[in-house]
């Protein structure tokens, strides 16, 4: 029996001591090592298996893409160098740059692009293939030339190809992996700017750069390789912790700052603040299919009822505007007609409007009619925003007499349950490129979801039909503004806030820009001094 | 003896079977599923059925649950949902961290239970003895998380004692001060049961007649104390280990949350919300094979530490 | 210490609780039961928390000074003062009212969960205790239930039933049952003298008889101190549910919830997440108090 005993514990102790995630050695010399403490895990690094945010970060710096979307919302060259839309805009043909390598040494060809969207387009289980669905045939006439032929005009093809999913995989490495494509370190081949070293899941990943990376898109001033020599992305899951890694030297950047922190370190003055706008609408939607709020005259009430500026210091600490539009106003399309016809904040009209509708004070202060209570239940998922609008919320329409019964779900109860019709009123955050976003959440074949609105109106999907197959930007932009006023007349949402979005670095890590939603994209033009 | 840890080994299996239906159960009765967290949130209809169909998620719950089994009685647990790679993988990366965080949390509680437990019998009674009672019954009274939070904020982020996250391997000095304050917040939830056995047990031992007669032999008290106390104390100390790895398991759970340490807790629970169903059946099958080949061991140790005890 | 069956829990939990308290009758009289209860300290100690509990939980309407539930960000961010004993909350939310009204909370917590895990617990004990072809896969569901960790089971259950008070509540009560299914099971195999009753035969009223004479009230003593002290560990481990946020949803002031929401403003207003601790704390060490100050009242042998 102690034999074995001892033989237990040594085996026990040798398990604890070796069975740990080896350290890289060797930091490539000269170049700095830049960490990000970043919020998730990446969840693969095949990027057509995944629309995660965190996937996205480390997609950038792995891959390139055929376009870059700039911070101004025009396409840039990336891996193309030039390309062209026939009059019908049905057919693409993109010019590819010449000189381009995978990390693996292999040269980049027309043929490589041509898999990807392929396998993009068939690939079973891919959540994005319907953003390149439009797509009938690819074509690689040479290796330099790549034409997409369309079933019908896509007026927001390149916005998906400009996406994390739009990654250009390389054949060989895709059919030597088969089904561990994307798992782990020694299993990705990219074009990108860094190289993946070593991944310990739910830990870090550590990418090096690739130095004979010379073909960066031109929304950089540097177009390789990059100055950084490593970056490390660290997962620290808790705001907190996170925040303080920074503020104790352990990273350079995080990309998501609690808003009650920023007046300290603003105060503190240890740390860069980068403010930077990206397209987002913080936002109250009305399942309008089913009663009470069928009726429009109960939707508008609930819109004069919400006091937004309270939000934006209560929940947001003065980070952010009241949006009372649908699009906000840096977006092609956006109509500014919609200002006139937007609800501001007021109670005694919205009292006034639910009288006249026959809702009369019942017990406790809720409104009855036909001896139903205006009670509503409002499906939300927590965050740290979030956390602070529903109470708010829901003390302001207390006092319309409009009872709000909160239940709040985790990420994918939540949108189980939206998509399962279960809400009255749900409360989400979107984050847009374009203004085609109202056919994401409008278009009635968009129902159960993303359409939790259950909005199905022929004009609506005809003008949204316009959107996306017209070839004349007019007409598209006519046709954006006209769904506009419709949202805001039929007061189909409570648009709340358009968040500021704050971040922080260390002072000494120079960040000439932020790309918008993707933020420190590819890492190119960063540098620690 | 290789009868009865057969008779053991063999009890397993349907008490595995049996948290494999259970998981399985809970898991489908689930509202929402893997295709939708794969397909994001704003996915068409269309694309979320089509990931369902290569999911096998729309045929009935038997025959899932029959495809299920019967790979893994040939050693396959599937792959994640999520990251597409096989579970195995996923557990033989977090399991040695969760292990790290329990080995050193019971490290740090005999470390302070034991000595404190003997301690408090051999001055029973008496104010140091209170003290003890008192600590134990307020460490009882701590919640887990509440413990953590206070550690990394004193220890982690004011003082700067201690790195605030992550994991480095044992094998060198870093590797111990990443693992200090998680594995000081899980011990501590079991630091007062072994102290209070600690206690309890040594006083038994303290009024056996062959201690009073090393004693009246004049034997000094402090090797009495050390001789006996510390040997008998080996007993609650396994007891613990058996009765409350799945505790320490459980306090993981909510410390790998605070402390961002990739271990088996934060797997299961990201993987629950994810419903990534293959890990999380991978990860409790495995908790539970741990916990109950354990137990075993426990009563295969109180054998050797108690030669009372013999199994046929 | 024989083999135990099953996944061994049985041995160490033996080892865990010297005495094993329904090994007997109580011998001692009434009186001298009621002169060691009063001579307790932990027992006067952990009596006046839970009755202040008790207390503060019945009259949390009349005791709070405002509605918790209430916003007012102009005065958010206070620190405890006269106006507000423990500060307000990032919203302005009165802390006092909402740890006050907190403790109906947690103490719903602690007995609905107790009585669940009790009432099936007992239920079950007393099948298996009796019946020989039931014993075997009860006693095996529990082990399934043993050798689940507790937490990812109260886990699993939320994510299925979703994420509310009620659920974290059936959760903890379902991790709880276990216990008491061992100790009803053994006290009735005691009492029976281990002969099975054959299982085609109905419980007949001498059964019954027996039940309620002898074996209900050997095992009172024992219920009633693993009853108190699960409460505590319900409140805990609700709590922990909720600081996870699986259990109790806001605005609903229940003290791990509170926590939860605190702990991100730690830097701005630690007393917040101080006071929802502290009470939990204090409620914790007087249910522990009562519980062991009962043990060791109940269970003379422990006095050496």
């Amino acid at each position: 029996m102690r034999p074995i005993g001892r033989w237990l514990v040594s085996a026990f102790v040798a398990l604890v001591l070796t069975a740990t995630p080896a350290l890289v050695l060797g930091a490539p010399s000269g170049a700095p090592t830049f960490t990000y403490a970043r919020v998730g895990e990446t969840e693969t690094l095949d990027p057509e298996r995944t629309t995660a945010v965190a996937s996205a970060e480390a997609d950038f710096l792995i891959y390139d893409t055929l376009v870059s979307l700039d911070t101004d919302y025009t396409y840039k060259p990336s891996l193309a160098e030039k390309w062209a839309v026939s009059p019908d805009g049905k057919t693409y043909t993109f010019t590819l740059k010449s000189g381009v390598r995978w990390a693996s040494g292999k040269p980049f060809t027309a043929a490589d692009v041509k898999y990807t969207y392929d396998r993009w387009r068939t690939l079973k289980g891919s959540p994005s293939s319907f953003a390149i669905s439009a797509i009938d045939t690819v074509d690689a006439p040479n290796p330099q030339t790549v034409v997409l032929h369309l079933k019908t005009p896509f007026s927001v093809l390149l916005d998906g190809l400009a996406g994390p999913f739009g990654s250009i995989l390389n054949p060989d490495a895709v059919n030597k992996a088969g089904d561990d494509y994307g798992t782990a370190a020694g299993k990705v081949d990219g074009t990108g700017p860094f190289i993946v070293r070593e991944w310990v899941r739910n830990d870090r990943m550590v990418l090096d750069r690739n130095p004979n990376y010379r073909w960066g898109p031109p929304v950089y001033a540097n177009t390789g390789p990059a100055h950084l020599g490593r970056v490390i992305l660290k997962v620290i899951t808790q705001d907190a912790p996170r925040l303080a890694a920074v503020e104790v030297g352990d990273a350079q950047f995080t990309p998501s700052v609690p808003p009650q922190e920023v007046d300290r370190i603003v105060k503190e003055g240890k740390l860069q603040i980068i403010r930077y706008q990206d397209l987002n609408t913080e936002f109250i939607g009305f399942k309008t299919g089913r009663k009470p709020l069928d009726d429009l005259k109960v939707r508008q009430a609930i819109n004069y009822g919400v006091n937004k500026r309270e939000i934006v210091s209560g929940a947001y600490y003065g980070l952010g505007a009241p949006a009372d539009e649908v699009l906000m106003r840096q977006v092609p399309g956006y109509w500014s007609g919609v200002e006139k016809i937007a609800y501001g904040y007021d109670p005694s009209r919205a009292k006034r409007m639910l009288d006249e509708d026959g809702w009369k004070p019942g017990p406790g202060g809720i409104r009855v009619k036909d001896g139903k209570p205006l009670s509503v239940l409002f499906l939300w998922t927590p965050g740290p925003e979030a956390n602070s609008i529903v109470p708010l919320v829901q003390a302001e329409l207390r006092g319309i007499g409009v009872d709000i019964r909160p239940r709040q779900l985790e990420l994918t109860a939540f949108f189980a349950a939206l998509r399962a019709g279960e809400h009255d009123i749900f409360l989400i955050g979107v984050q847009y490129t374009t203004a085609d976003v109202l056919y994401f959440y409008f278009k009635s074949t968009q129902r159960p979801a993303p359409n939790r609105f259950d909005w199905a109106d022929p004009e609506t999907d005809r003008l949204l039909d316009i959107s996306r197959t017209s070839t004349s930007a007019l007409e598209r932009a006519a046709a954006y503004q006209k769904v506009q006023e419709i949202v805001v007349q039929n007061a189909l949402w409570v648009p709340l806030v358009h968040a500021k979005r704050v971040v922080v670095a260390s002072k000494n890590l120079v960040v000439p820009k932020i790309y918008n939603a993707n933020q420190l994209y590819k890492m190119l033009d960063l540098d620690l001094k | 003896m290789a009868a009865y840890l057969t008779g053991r080994l063999l009890q397993t299996v349907p008490v595995l079977v049996g948290v494999s239906v259970l998981v399985f159960l809970i898991l489908h009765l689930t509202p929402g599923n893997p295709a939708l967290f794969v397909a994001g949130p704003d996915a068409p209809p269309e694309v979320v059925r089509d990931i369902e169909r290569s999911l096998g998620l729309d045929q009935p719950l038997y025959v899932q649950y029959t495809r299920y089994m019967s790979r893994l009685v040939r050693g396959d647990l599937g792959r994640s949902i999520q990251a597409h790679d096989p579970v195995l993988d996923h557990l033989v990366a977090t399991f040695p961290v969760t292990l790290a965080l329990a080995c050193v949390g019971v490290l740090w509680t005999g470390l302070v239970s034991v000595p404190m437990g003997i301690l408090a019998a051999y001055r029973r009674n008496s104010a140091l003895d209170l003290a003890t009672i008192f600590a134990v019954l307020a460490g009882n009274a701590m919640p887990v998380f509440a413990i953590g939070l206070i550690l990394l904020y004193i220890f982690a982020i004011h003082l700067r004692w201690f790195p605030l996250t992550g994991y480095q391997s044992l094998a060198t000095f870093d590797g111990w001060r990443h693992i200090a304050l998680p594995a000081i917040t899980v011990g501590s939830g079991v630091t007062p049961l072994l102290t209070r056995l600690t206690r309890s047990s040594m006083l038994e031992v303290l009024n056996q007649d062959y201690v009073r007669s090393a004693r009246a032999k004049g034997v000094r008290e402090a090797a009495v104390v050390i001789r006996h106390g510390f040997r008998n104390a080996l007993l609650p100390v396994i007891t613990v280990i058996g009765l409350q790895f799945g505790f320490l398991l459980s306090g993981a759970v909510i410390t790998e949350s605070i402390f961002s340490l990739p271990g088996m807790g934060r797997l299961v629970v990201t993987a629950i919300q994810a419903r990534d169903f293959p890990v999380v059946q991978g990860a409790v099958l495995f908790f539970s094979l741990t916990f109950v080949l354990i137990s075993i061991l426990v009563d295969l140790a109180y054998a050797a530490a108690d030669p009372r005890i013999r199994y046929g | 210490m024989a083999a135990a069956r099953g996944t061994g829990i049985e041995i160490a939990a033996a080892a865990g609780q010297p005495g094993g308290l329904g090994a007997r009758r109580l011998r001692s009289s009434r009186g001298t039961l009621a002169r060691r209860l009063r001579r307790s300290w932990q027992v006067k100690i952990g009596g006046t928390i839970v009755v202040l509990m008790i207390v503060v939980a019945a009259a949390a309407p009349l005791l709070a000074p405002l509605d918790p539930t209430i916003p007012d960000i102009l005065h958010r961010f206070q620190g405890p003062s006269r106006a507000h004993f423990f500060g307000t909350d990032s919203l302005g939310r009165d802390i006092f009212s909402q740890v006050v009204h907190g403790s109906r909370i947690s103490l719903t917590i602690g007995l609905i969960s107790v009585g669940i895990s009790a009432a099936a617990g007992i239920t079950l004990g007393v099948l298996a205790g009796f019946y020989r072809r039931l014993d075997d896969p009860i006693m095996r569901v529990m082990d399934v239930l043993l050798a689940f960790p507790n937490l990812l089971l109260a886990i699993a259950i939320i994510a299925a039933l979703g994420p509310s008070l009620q659920n974290a509540m059936i959760a903890v009560g379902i991790g709880g049952i276990p216990g008491f299914v061992r100790i009803v099971r053994s006290a009735v195999f005691r009492v029976r003298g281990n002969e099975y009753v054959d299982a085609a035969r109905a419980v007949g009223v001498r059964d019954v008889r027996m039940l309620a004479r002898h074996v209900l009230p050997n095992i009172s003593s024992e219920v009633i101190v693993t009853a108190t002290l699960g409460i505590a560990a319900a409140i805990l481990a609700a709590a922990g549910l909720s600081f996870l946020g699986l259990g109790a949803q806001p605005p609903t002031p229940e003290w791990g919830a509170m926590a939860n929401l605190a702990k991100d403003y730690l830097n701005i207003a630690p007393y917040w997440s101080f006071f929802p601790i502290a009470a939990i704390f204090v409620t914790i060490l007087g249910f522990n108090f009562l519980g062991d100050g009962l043990r060791d009242a109940l269970d003379p042998r422990l006095h050496r």
